[in-house]
């Protein structure tokens, strides 16, 4: 648990001195402009579209910085270390993709209320959307650990990653999208809260397994 | 203990690094890995690391059959390669902690072995590369291990830490340790006792057509 605590401490200095966190806030702010901006010129800019592009951009900006998550460990032989050291892969992968969740989805969801009144959404609906992402982003990190993986020594993976890890995020876009609706139509349905914060917590469960295999038939 | 590699073979990418090597090392020994580049001195070490798989052959230690069983490769064998595994924005002193607190175990400032007192709060991007080498080094001392496999530790050394090394290798010796060590420099060769391994890369090195 100490050691945990002392890996959870260091990486978040390592993604911290990384400046990711400045990388995807700001490209999901823009983001969000240039698509508010273009809607707006059709005159269409309803809150559906609104919500959408929301739910896009932050799973487009949770695959901005995922490329270093292993690669710089890789580089530098940090991954060597981590492999002979005592604690097992999957913890590493584990407290990773809780640090990328903590320096990439943090902020953005807690930039949503700021964000979404000027576009037309109530403060108190999207402080509940707020939440809604709360319960499903980890899903997006933990899954991204994949692509991660996968891509691990390739050149220029990034569009690979985001070519593999789009497709898998979609039960979450899915759910999400369909939550903040109803939200905004100030309905609630549990099924779809419980089918959501279910699919986050199966993507935490298997995740790190899937990766750590990945990192370990990469190395053999 | 002993350490042996009977007719040991490896390939990489379906191309034989190195075919039918065998030694055998016992406690105390320091082992040279001696042969021109590319002839897989770093690929042996690696494999000894368990990063590799072996493709023919049995590594055993204490007698017990060790290839490819990690679990046991990782509680004896210790690895530093080429890279000094070191993060550009720590300082020394921040890196030397992430490493006690992984290992769970304390660097000894008082022996100091690789002199860092002077550099402690100077952070990595400022070293020197042989500064850097020797905060890389200094991970032998957290966490000590009884087989040390290193990868040109000398790379971008001076004189007076060579000999710091030397003296680790030596306390090492002494503590009944192995230490396999890659080097194009004979750097403790003066002592007769060492063992040297000497790789010459196949003369037929084409690629499987099968994998």
């Amino acid at each position: 648990m100490k050691l945990s605590f002392h890996l959870l401490k260091y990486e978040l200095l390592f993604a911290l001195a990384n400046k990711g966190i400045l990388l995807s806030t700001s490209f999901f702010i823009i983001l969000i402009l240039i698509v508010g901006i273009g809607f707006g010129q059709i005159g269409e800019s309803s809150e559906k579209t609104l919500l959408a592009i929301i739910w896009i951009a932050i799973s487009l900006s949770s695959l901005l910085s995922i490329k270093t998550m292993f690669q710089e460990d890789f580089d530098d032989g940090t991954l060597d270390l981590y492999i002979l050291s005592n604690t097992s892969i999957e913890t590493i992968i584990f407290i990773k993709s809780i640090v990328h969740w903590i320096t990439t989805n943090l902020p953005i969801i807690t930039l949503i209320p700021l964000i979404s009144f000027p576009l037309g959404i109530t403060i108190y609906h999207s402080i509940l959307i707020c939440f809604v992402m709360l319960l499903s982003t980890p899903a997006l990190s933990f899954i991204s650990t994949i692509g991660a993986a996968l891509t691990l020594g390739e050149k220029g993976g990034n569009l690979l990653i985001s070519i593999f890890i789009l497709p898998t995020f979609l039960p979450i876009i899915i759910f999400g999208m369909k939550i903040s609706l109803l939200i905004t139509n100030s309905t609630y349905d549990i099924m779809a809260h419980l089918i959501l914060f279910a699919l986050s917590l199966i993507c935490i469960a298997i995740t790190p397994f899937i990766t750590s295999l990945i990192i370990k038939i990469h190395y053999t | 203990m002993n350490l042996i590699g009977s007719s040991l073979s490896c390939k990489r990418d379906g191309k034989l690094i190195f075919s039918d090597l065998s030694f055998k090392i016992k406690s105390g020994d320091v082992c040279f890995i001696k042969g021109p580049n590319g002839s897989g001195k770093s690929t042996l070490l690696r494999l000894l690391a368990g990063f590799i798989k072996v493709w023919t052959g049995k590594i055993s230690l204490n007698n017990e059959d060790i290839t490819n069983r990690n679990d046991i490769i990782y509680n004896n064998f210790f690895y530093i390669g080429h890279s000094n595994s070191l993060k550009n924005y720590l300082t020394v002193k921040q890196q030397i902690d992430f490493w006690e607190g992984i290992s769970e175990k304390k660097y000894n400032f008082e022996a100091d072995s690789f002199n860092l007192k002077r550099i402690l709060n100077r952070r990595i991007y400022e070293c020197s590369e042989g500064q850097k080498r020797r905060v890389g080094l200094s991970r032998l001392s957290i966490d000590n291990k009884k087989v040390l496999l290193l990868d040109e530790p000398t790379t971008s050394l001076d004189i007076e830490n060579v000999s710091r090394l030397k003296n680790y290798l030596k306390d090492h010796q002494k503590k009944g340790g192995i230490a396999i060590v890659a080097s194009h420099e004979a750097f403790i060769s003066s002592n007769n006792q060492d063992i040297i391994l000497t790789l010459n890369p196949p003369k037929n090195r084409e690629r499987d057509p099968f994998i």
